[in-house]
C-alpha cells in the first residue's frame, strides 16, 4: 500500500470544503458517507495503477455501495486538481484581465520599466545566440536535441525568435536519421510523403522507441482453480504478471518478466543492474 | 616538415608545422592548391587568442584516427577529459572559437563547442535559466499577452 497520507487528507478537505459550498442542505452522514467512499475510491485507484486488481475491485465496490455517484464526483474533484497544478506556474506572470483601467496602467508600467531596461542592456554582453550565425546554431539545437528532447520545451518557450529557429527541417531531419538508425537517410527520404513532406512532423507521427524510460506490460488472465469441497463455490485465479522492457540506443535492451511491482522493478531493471533477481516470486 | 605562416587579425604571426595545421580543411586545401605556403596567411576573423586555444586543440588532436562512420555516442558531452577542460571557457571567449573553428573548418573543435554549448543548454532547468545564462535580449521574450493567451486555452482545454 502506497497511498501517500496527506494527499489523502489534503483531498478529504478539498472535498469536504466543495461539497459543504455546493449542497448546504444535505444531511451530515450523506456527507460523511462520501468522504469515506471517496477515500476508498481513491485507494482503489492506486491499487489498480500497480497492477494489484484484487484489492482494487474490493475498494471500489465499497466505494460504489456507500455512493453510487462517487464515478463522476472523483472525476470532478481530479480536473479541479489538475487545472490549479497547471496554472501555478503561470501565476508568478499574470496580466491583470478583470479591470480595463487596470490593464492600462499596468502596460503603461511595462513600457516605462522596458525603456529603462534597454538603457541598462547596452553594458550587457552580447547573448552568445546572436553572435554565431544561423547554421551553427541549428548545429548546437541538434546536438541539445539529440540527447535529450526535453531541451526543445526550455528552447522554445525562452524567445519567440528562438522558436521560430527551432522550426528548422533540418534539425528535425538529424533527429529522425539519428533515431531511426536501421532506416537508411534516403529510406527516411523516401517516406517523407507520407508526413506531408515534413521532418517535423514523421518525427511526431513516426512510431520511434524511446530510450529515456521503461517499457512496462501488464497482463492479467483469470483462470480456473479447483475447489477443494465440491461445494457450489467455484475457485476462480485472477493472475497478474509484468513484462519490462527497457532499450538503449547502442542497440542493447534488457527484457524482465516478473510479478514484481513496477516501484521495485524499474529502478533496477537497467543494463548495469547486477541485482539478481531470483528471490523474488 | 615544411611550417606554415599564419597571421591574426591583430597582427601577430604563427610557424606552425603542416601536420598540425592541416587539420584545418582550410589551410590544407589552400596550401596544397595553390602551393604557396611562403607568404603568411591572413586570417582577418580570428585573434591571436582564439587561435591559441584551436592551437591547443590541434595539438590534443593531431595524432587521432579518423573517426568512425558511425559512433554511437552515449552523451551530450561524450567528449575527452582534455577536450572538457580545453572548453570550460566564458561565453563570448567559446563564441570566437566556435567561429573561428568554422572559418577554418575544422570539424572537431566545431563538433566539441556545439557539444559543449548543448550541454550548457541541458544544464538549465527550465527557460529561465536559459534566458539569464545566454543574455538573450528582452525584446525578443515571450510577451504578456501571449502568456496571457496560453493560460486561456489550458482555461479552455480543462472546462
Amino acid at each position: 500500500m502506497n497511498v501517500n497520507n496527506d494527499e489523502l487528507e489534503e483531498f478529504r478537505s478539498n472535498w469536504i470544503r466543495e461539497v459543504r459550498q455546493r449542497a448546504p442542505q444535505s444531511a451530515p452522514e450523506q456527507v460523511e458517507e462520501t468522504e469515506i467512499a471517496m477515500e476508498h475510491f481513491i485507494l482503489a485507484a492506486d491499487f489498480e495503477r500497480n497492477g494489484s486488481m484484487n484489492e482494487a475491485m474490493k475498494h471500489y465496490r465499497i466505494a460504489t455501495k456507500l455512493d453510487p455517484d462517487i464515478e463522476n464526483k472523483h472525476w470532478k474533484m481530479m480536473s479541479q486538481k489538475i487545472q490549479m497544478e497547471l496554472l501555478e506556474p503561470f501565476e508568478n506572470l499574470t496580466v491583470n484581465e478583470d479591470e480595463e483601467d487596470e490593464e492600462e496602467e499596468e502596460t503603461m508600467q511595462v513600457a516605462v520599466v522596458a525603456e529603462e531596461e534597454i538603457n541598462e542592456e547596452e553594458e550587457m554582453e552580447e547573448s552568445i545566440f546572436l553572435q554565431i550565425p544561423y547554421e551553427i546554431l541549428v548545429l548546437i539545437i541538434k546536438r541539445a536535441l539529440q540527447f535529450d528532447i526535453y531541451n526543445y520545451m526550455k528552447l522554445s518557450l525562452t524567445c519567440s525568435w528562438m522558436r521560430e529557429t527551432l522550426k528548422d527541417q533540418s534539425i528535425w531531419r538529424h533527429l529522425c536519421i539519428s533515431h531511426h538508425f536501421d532506416h537508411s537517410p534516403s529510406t527516411l527520404t523516401g517516406q517523407l510523403s507520407l508526413y506531408r513532406d515534413s521532418w517535423y512532423n514523421m518525427w511526431i507521427k513516426k512510431p520511434r522507441v524511446r530510450y529515456d524510460g521503461c517499457y512496462i506490460s501488464r497482463v492479467s488472465y483469470v483462470r480456473r482453480g479447483m475447489s477443494e469441497t465440491l461445494s457450489l463455490t467455484h475457485v476462480v485465479h485472477l493472475v497478474t504478471y509484468f513484462r519490462y522492457l527497457r532499450f538503449y540506443p547502442n542497440n542493447h535492451f534488457v527484457l524482465l518478466t516478473s510479478f514484481s511491482e513496477p516501484m521495485e522493478v524499474v529502478q533496477v531493471c537497467s543494463f548495469n543492474s547486477r541485482v539478481s533477481m531470483t528471490n523474488r516470486k | 616538415m615544411a611550417s606554415v605562416k599564419l597571421t591574426t587579425s591583430d597582427d601577430k604571426e604563427y610557424t606552425l608545422d603542416r601536420e598540425l595545421i592541416f587539420q584545418s580543411n582550410l589551410i590544407k586545401n589552400m596550401v596544397t592548391d595553390l602551393d604557396v605556403f611562403d607568404a603568411p596567411i591572413p586570417l582577418p576573423n580570428v585573434t591571436s587568442s582564439t587561435l591559441d586555444i584551436v592551437i591547443k586543440y590541434l595539438k590534443i588532436h593531431k595524432d587521432d584516427p579518423p573517426p568512425p562512420d558511425k559512433p554511437i555516442e552515449k552523451a551530450v558531452d561524450d567528449m575527452i577529459d582534455e577536450d572538457k577542460e580545453l572548453m570550460k571557457l566564458e561565453f563570448n571567449i567559446m563564441a570566437d572559437v566556435i567561429l573561428a573553428a568554422n572559418y577554418l573548418d575544422i570539424p572537431g573543435l566545431l563538433d566539441i563547442g556545439c557539444r559543449t554549448v548543448a550541454w550548457h543548454i541541458k544544464q538549465c532547468k527550465d527557460y529561465h535559466e536559459i534566458r539569464e545564462k545566454f543574455n538573450i535580449p528582452k525584446e525578443l521574450w515571450r510577451s504578456e499577452e501571449e502568456i496571457a493567451e496560453m493560460k486561456k486555452e489550458l482555461n479552455g482545454i480543462l472546462g
